[in-house]
């Protein structure tokens, strides 16, 4: 009942979320969202502010119930349990009273049985971290850098990253997206929470854009790529579907017999032109 | 049977855990009670009892610090049961520590006894309270100051101090009266702080 020994094939999904759906008080907030993550892939959660990524993980993780839909992780309904092969980083980079980064590597260290304690010191001496610091002085960069490397070090197989680069300079960013980065390498599947548009194509493999907590498009970015183009003024567009505006341009996705026409897009690109368009 | 063990022992890993970030957290708060809790007098421990849940899970809920916890590996249910194991820790461990200050052991068992019916009783309603949306503070005042006035009319018609938590007018009623707080106080900590 409790093992967390998962094996998951090389094409399947650790993780898929189906028809998905929560309300709180008026507001519906999610509505019928649907996206799957592969395993080894970096799947960026893309959206405005309030759109609804936060609420997507916690109800993933089951923080928040779900109105309606499904949660299947490694190949099964969700069920508490799977949590120990979960790492999560929080939004709010919140930590627990008095605990120093010591005390944060104990803890996890007990709740994950595949903690990974030279990858920890390795890293924790690699940015200078002092051990006996209380977590809570440090600033908001050092803290997420400091709860990645948790998440890292926890030797999950998933990590729930919630906008990990928020608010910081562009060093710890850089590290940061290198760590995500070296963690898809090893094996994991990380799923990243973002509006970072411009950042996420130097990382990110697979994306799902969500608008008013609605998934409008999931891909992966190279196929994403691969079906669209760009289009500017003047220029012949004979078949296919206009998504959105990119200031004088148009991204369009083109029908599968449409001959080449435009430029390839941006990952920027075609989440604006998504995010642009009036279909939900 | 292996399977049930390894539940156990999944559950006592975590407790452990759970623990640890309890001690670490609140450490001056947990020896002051615990010293205060070695007092021999069923009074004192509900006192301190009463204020370890505020500085506790009351004050964990008033600052949304629950989520940090159910983003680990662990679920509301275990929070809420846990918290319980932890208080119950405390009553066991200073009930047994005092020992030697009082009379007698029978008297002692009757103090932990009346300690557990109470620390059930309050931390079911409390948090009860709480998943209403009121104010974890303001719902602790509102139930003990609920509680004391109901249970001061000294009569033998007046049904709820038999059942009271603090009172106690009768030990089986009140033992009950507590256990079905601290469900409904389960329930709706597991339900109602999903929403």
């Amino acid at each position: 009942m409790m093992d967390t020994n998962y094996i998951i094939e090389e094409d399947e999904n650790v993780l898929e979320v189906r028809n998905l759906s929560k309300r709180f008080t008026n507001k519906q907030v999610l509505s019928d969202i649907s996206f799957c993550v592969r395993k080894g892939s970096i799947f960026a959660l893309i959206g405005p502010n309030g759109a609804g990524k936060t609420t997507t993980i916690k109800c993933i993780l089951d923080v928040i119930s779900k109105d309606s839909g499904e949660v299947v992780i490694f190949g099964e309904r969700f069920k508490p349990y799977v949590k120990k092969e979960i790492a999560v980083v929080s939004e709010d980079r919140r930590v627990l009273r008095n605990f120093t980064a010591n005390d944060y590597e104990k803890l996890w260290a007990s709740l994950y049985k595949n903690w990974d304690k030279r990858t920890f010191d390795v890293l924790m001496s690699r940015y200078s971290f002092n051990l006996d610091q209380k977590v809570d002085e440090y600033s908001i960069g050092m803290k997420t850098l400091f709860f990645v490397i948790l998440a890292i070090s926890s030797g999950s197989s998933l990590l729930i990253l919630d906008e990990p680069t928020q608010h910081l300079d562009p060093t710890i960013r850089f590290e940061i997206m290198d760590l995500i980065k070296n963690a898809a390498k090893e094996g994991r599947t990380i799923l990243v929470s973002s509006h970072e548009i411009f950042e996420l194509e130097e990382y990110a493999t697979d994306f799902a854009i969500i608008k008013s907590g609605v998934v409008i498009y999931t891909d992966s970015l190279d196929e994403a790529k691969e079906k669209h183009r760009v289009i500017g003024r003047g220029e012949n567009f004979i078949a296919g579907k206009i998504i959105g505006l990119l200031g004088d341009e148009l991204l369009v996705r083109l029908n599968e017999d449409t001959i080449n026409v435009g430029r390839y897009p941006k990952f920027n690109d075609i989440v604006v032109g998504y995010l642009n368009s009036k279909v939900l | 049977m292996s399977n049930i063990l390894s539940i156990i022992q999944d559950h006592l890993g975590l407790f452990e855990a759970y623990l640890r970030k309890q001690f670490v957290e609140k450490i001056r708060t947990i020896i002051f009670f615990i010293v205060l809790m070695l007092f021999p007098d069923k009074n004192v421990k509900m006192f301190c009892l009463f204020f370890i849940m505020l500085f506790s899970i009351i004050s964990d809920i008033r600052h949304n610090r629950i989520e940090l916890m159910i983003f680990l590996p662990f679920t509301r249910k275990m929070v809420y049961w846990y918290e319980f194991g932890f208080m119950t820790l405390l009553v066991l461990l200073t009930t047994f520590a005092g020992l030697p200050f009082y009379r007698d052991f029978s008297s002692a068992l009757a103090d932990l006894l009346s300690s557990m019916i109470y620390l059930s009783g309050y931390y079911g309603a409390i948090i009860s309270l709480t998943m209403l949306r009121i104010d974890g503070i303001a719902a602790a005042f509102l139930f003990l100051v609920i509680d004391s006035i109901l249970s001061s009319w000294d009569s033998y018609t007046n049904v709820f101090r038999l059942i009271s938590p603090s009172s106690q007018g009768n030990t089986v009623s009140s033992l009950i009266f507590s256990l079905g707080l601290l469900l409904i106080g389960y329930l709706t900590f597991e339900k109602g702080g999903r929403k």
